[in-house]
């Protein structure tokens, strides 16, 4: 493990090297310059992260303080991507972190923290733990485990976890967890029936809950090939968002990526360009940049170019941290943006341990394809033949394969 | 209620990649000789969350704003990185402020300079840059130190250590050679010993009286006969030590290296034991070498030539002993029929001995300060 590292780190920082090696440092022409923005999103119904953290700070042994900017930064990071606000919740959460037995609340959070960072085993152990206890947080745990085996891409172990959870949670959750479940088994046209009638008398339902709805239908019906069901459901779940003020970055890749499979390069330019500040919907922009420029537009084809600059150092510079977490945006972008299927095909071959949503398979399929080493797509194949899984794209991926 | 709500603040998380970067400072460091210079950048972005830069409270952080506070950034950042030559601190300071550029925003660039105490042979980085306020946060290092180095600083990796791995034999044998010849001469304790054993090797004991020793060669030999029972024992220690074979508990290691000064001192004025001094010599450099290895193990054994650094750390621990031997037995040999050697040397020196070793005993048997300069 340890060599392992170091020959790790070895490498990157001869990459680190030479990507600083171009720049120096400089003194700014005038003081008026502006350097950064800070900008820090203000979440409705709570207090500023600034208030909470200095709340926090001022007595760092008080859980509900702790609990509220940890909280608040989660939000945050759910809102922004960015990986700042959970490197906050964790120092807020500091004097409970490395406790087997923490409070329930902070063991949430921690699980939480340790997804998004792909820390799937501890994660699970705290899931678990919560599940076991009688403390009221093991009904979130649960309903969080369910959606962690979705994305594992087992959706019998996540039915369990659906059908557990659904006496305590709201109707709408209770429902969107067990269409998840079944549109991965091969009932995706039940699913998407029901779903349909859940969202329509759960009109009053938390706004999240909507989306995470809204957007699982959008995923259903694309997946079955109905693409104007698809688009009218995510059109209409970014309306909501974006009415609401705040920002769904999963909504908005999915919503994206349905676009740029039609073509619809344009549009998807126009869902993305007011946020370039989060990669995931960067590397998109980017892909339907690509697109545009490819059809004589200049500027994107300008675009284009700055915007794959900055994602590589970006990638570079997450690499060099030896961070995990973001394998599959960088097989994408080595897939779509720079053509490297070889290589994309290596990254997304690291990350389907963890991850295995239909966007992996995907990637996944079309890396190996495209690199022409389609003997390597067998465990894709074989997970497609365990779950029944339905996938128009995916097939029509397969028939391409099985033609020649 | 309470649980979809709590759920749904985790729910999209778990599907969704986080692909962006967390917090990182970049730390550019040289260091060649006792001097250091490097380059540390911060984004501004963390900076201001630690320090609150934006004095105007807009939102938008300005040149001007940054600058004016260049002070502040740089004791905020030096408080924060310690360089140690082996296990003495550098000195560090910021020179200039400047702005980098970096794929997530803009940069301050602390242009550093320093200098160490000696020329180190391992070196040690000690980081707690924003751990306290982002657990993410990484600090990535790029070292010129004898080649080029890297690591990553985190909350759970803040020391780096880097010593001459990879370094050829020969200068992993300069260097310990050197580590060892350094132990002893800033020693105090092993050097005070020493001269309690060797003072009176210029005389001989008689009855109750010392007389001069006959000639230079016979007091070279019977000093050179305890100071290689001292050595083979403490050879025997360090090395089982040093590598890891028993570890004695330090507390009772020190004590038992003030014991041997208190001794040698003491037996120089009420003599006890003369004849057989070569046993005592051995017995405590039993102890000895069991304390000079914390030093070595301090310094750490490079991976593929703990032979070599073990072995040239011993020598340079013998040839700082002898060095000390013929410096000091020349000319006490000349002037051992003098009544003033014993009067103004041999006594009073003993009696200095005697004090430290008291003093050493009473604070590393008891674990108190007493609060004696130089000891």
């Amino acid at each position: 493990m340890k060599m392992w590292r170091r020959q790790l780190v070895a490498a990157s920082v001869l990459a680190a090297s030479t990507a600083f090696a171009a720049d120096q440092p400089y003194t700014p022409k005038s003081d008026d310059e502006v350097l950064e923005r800070i900008n820090v999103p203000r979440l409705p119904g709570t207090a500023s992260l600034a208030e909470l953290r200095s709340l926090s700070a001022a007595q760092p042994q008080f859980l509900p303080a702790a609990l509220a900017y940890a909280r608040a930064a989660l939000e945050l990071n759910r809102r922004e991507e960015d990986p700042r606000y959970l490197g906050y919740a964790e120092a807020a959460l500091a004097p409970w972190w490395s406790k087997a037995n923490a409070p329930p609340e902070v063991m949430l959070l921690r699980a939480a923290l340790r997804l998004a960072r792909m820390e799937v085993a501890s994660a699970e152990q705290d899931l678990s733990a919560l599940i076991a206890s009688p403390a009221p947080e093991g009904h979130a745990a649960r309903i969080t485990r369910a959606v962690l085996r979705l994305s594992q891409g087992n959706p019998a172990a996540a039915a369990a976890d659906c059908e557990a959870a659904a006496a305590y949670v709201s109707a709408l959750v209770a429902q969107t967890c067990a269409a998840s479940v079944q549109g991965l088994s091969g009932y995706a046209a039940t699913a998407l029936a029901a779903l349909k009638a859940a969202i329509a008398s759960n009109a009053g339902a938390p706004l999240a809950t909507q989306l995470w709805a809204r957007g699982l239908y959008g995923e259903l019906a694309a997946r079955m090939g109905l693409n104007r069901e698809a688009r009218a459901s995510y059109a209409e779940a970014v309306q909501r968002m974006l009415a609401a003020g705040t920002t769904d970055p999963g909504l908005l890749a999915a919503y994206a990526d349905l676009l740029l499979a039609e073509g619809d390069a344009r549009a998807a330019q126009d869902l993305l360009s007011p946020y370039q500040r989060l990669d995931s919907l960067l590397l998109r922009l980017t892909i339907a940049e690509q697109i545009l420029a490819a059809a004589g537009d200049t500027q994107a084809a300008t675009d284009a170019a700055e915007h794959t600059g900055r994602l590589k150092l970006r990638f570079a510079e997450m690499r060099q941290r030896l961070d995990v977490s973001h394998f599959r945006e960088q097989a994408l972008f080595e897939l779509a943006v720079l053509h490297q299927p070889g290589a994309a095909l290596r990254t997304v071959q690291r990350s389907w341990a963890t991850l295995r949503e239909p966007i992996d398979a995907r990637i996944y399929l079309q890396a190996a394809e495209a690199a022409g080493q389609g003997a390597e797509a067998a465990p894709v194949l074989e997970w497609l033949q365990k779950t029944g899984f339905e996938d128009v794209r995916l097939q029509a991926l397969l028939k391409r394969r099985a033609a020649p | 209620m309470r649980a979809s709500l709590a759920a749904l603040l985790l729910l999209l998380w778990a599907g969704t990649a986080n692909a962006h970067k967390a917090s990182t400072s970049y730390l550019f460091l040289t260091v060649e000789g006792t001097a250091v210079t490097g380059r540390w950048d911060i984004a501004l972005r963390d900076l201001d969350y630690a320090l609150g830069l934006d004095a105007n409270n807009d939102a938008v952080l300005t040149w001007g704003e940054v600058r004016k506070q260049q002070a502040r950034i740089a004791s905020y950042a030096l408080g924060r990185l310690i360089v140690s030559a082996d296990k003495s601190p550098c000195t560090l300071s910021v020179q200039n402020l400047q702005v980098m550029d970096h794929s997530d925003g803009h940069y301050a660039s602390l242009a550093l300079a320093g200098s160490c105490p000696h020329s180190p042979v391992s070196l040690s980085l000690d980081y707690s840059l924003l751990f306290e306020l982002d657990a993410l946060h990484r600090g990535l290092l790029n070292l010129q130190f004898r080649g080029s180095q890297s690591g990553i600083f985190g909350p759970d990796a803040r020391r780096l250590r880097f010593n001459v791995a990879g370094a050829s034999t020969a200068s992993v044998f300069r260097q310990y050679f050197h580590e060892g010849l350094w132990h002893v001469w800033t020693g105090l304790d092993h050097m005070l010993f020493l001269a309690g054993l060797f003072l009176p090797a210029v005389l001989r004991r008689s009855g109750k009286k010392w007389l001069p020793a006959e000639s230079l060669r016979g007091a070279f030999a019977q000093t050179a006969i305890m100071v290689t029972a001292f050595t083979l024992a403490h050879t025997l220690t360090l090395s089982l030590a040093a590598t890891g074979v028993f570890s004695p508990p330090s507390r009772w290691v020190e004590s038992g290296v003030a014991l041997s000064v208190l001794f040698a001192g003491l037996n120089n004025l009420i003599p006890m034991v003369y004849r057989g001094l070569f046993f005592v010599a051995g017995g405590f450099g039993l102890i000895h070498g069991a304390a000079i290895a914390g030093g070595l193990i301090e310094l750490g054994l490079p991976p593929g030539g703990r032979v070599w650094a073990l072995l040239a750390f011993n020598l340079g621990v013998e040839a700082a002993q002898l060095a000390i031997l013929i410096a000091v037995l020349p000319p006490s040999f000349a002037l051992r029929r003098f009544a003033a050697y014993r009067w103004l040397v041999l006594l009073p020196g003993s009696a200095f001995i005697c004090f430290a070793g008291v003093v050493w005993l009473l604070q590393r048997g008891l674990n108190i300060n007493l609060g004696v300069p130089f000891l």
